[in-house]
């Protein structure tokens, strides 16, 4: 049974452009009281360059069929395909590729939880090289932040700061 | 007349490498045994041994998702746009 992964704090923190990271903190802000997501696009030398937000339909799919989808927006997010599959389409049109998801967590912590690595781990989840940055909203500010990459042994959770500028 | 198929990125190893396939219009499990035919390995990640669609894996005729309409009996008319979407979710 899996269990929810929390940062190694004894990893060193994983640097994004200030810009990047506000840009996610904004829409997480924003999506209060339900969860944020997202897409950060990039490519190999410059992995974290532009952030697309998508829209999370898990509130619309849990009013439609709450028994199939028994979780809502402040619980959960499910990525609206239409604005992913337009955010993978732009980024290779500009040279580049998805290289991170990201969401909230409404008054919960910054770590990669059970439902995140059961879709995340899925063979056929779209973008299997991406990193997952987990954004933790507590009384409607930020309050933390954590990237998860996956590795042979399973998710590494890795502390996130600004890039020095 | 036809119908378009676009595979997502994660499934065009099943598909040959094409982003598209075309098939004739009918039922959605039609053309979907229609591309199948072509591509089985594509078919089986996207529907599971029972023959339902699996979990993580949506499908939209247009811009519908065919779990809110009649699911693998959702007609697919010609010139009709099938596009088969991995879920992307979680949460705390």
């Amino acid at each position: 049974m899996r269990r929810r992964i929390e940062v190694d704090a004894d990893k060193p923190a994983v640097l994004m452009p200030a810009a990047v990271l506000n840009e996610v903190f904004a829409h997480a802000r924003e999506a209060d009281p339900e969860e944020c997501c997202g897409l950060i696009t990039g490519t190999d030398a410059e992995p974290y360059r532009a952030v697309v937000r998508c829209r999370n339909d898990m509130t619309r799919h849990h009013q439609r069929d709450p028994v199939t989808y028994p979780r809502d927006g402040r619980q959960g997010f499910y990525m609206n395909e239409q604005d992913y599959l337009r955010a993978e389409d732009e980024a290779e049109a500009r040279g580049e590729r998805i290289t991170c998801v990201y969401h909230s967590h409404v008054d919960a912590g910054a770590y990669f939880s059970e439902m995140d690595q059961d879709f995340a781990g899925e063979p056929l989840f779209p973008f299997p090289d991406a990193h997952h940055l987990v954004v933790s909203v507590v009384g409607g500010q930020v309050v933390g932040q954590g990237l998860f990459r996956g590795h042979a042994e399973g998710f590494v959770g890795r502390a996130v700061a600004h890039e020095p500028t | 007349m036809s119908v378009t198929v676009r595979v997502p990125s994660a499934l065009r190893v099943y598909a040959g490498g094409r982003t598209e396939l075309v098939a004739a219009p009918g039922l959605l499990r039609e053309v979907l045994d229609a591309i199948g035919r072509e591509s089985p390995e594509l078919l089986t990640r996207v529907l599971g041994e029972e023959g339902a669609l699996r979990r993580h894996v949506n499908v939209f005729v247009n811009d519908e998702d065919v779990r809110f309409r009649e699911l693998l009996d959702t007609p697919v008319r010609d010139g009709d746009r099938v596009t088969i979407v991995p879920a992307i979710a979680g949460g705390a």
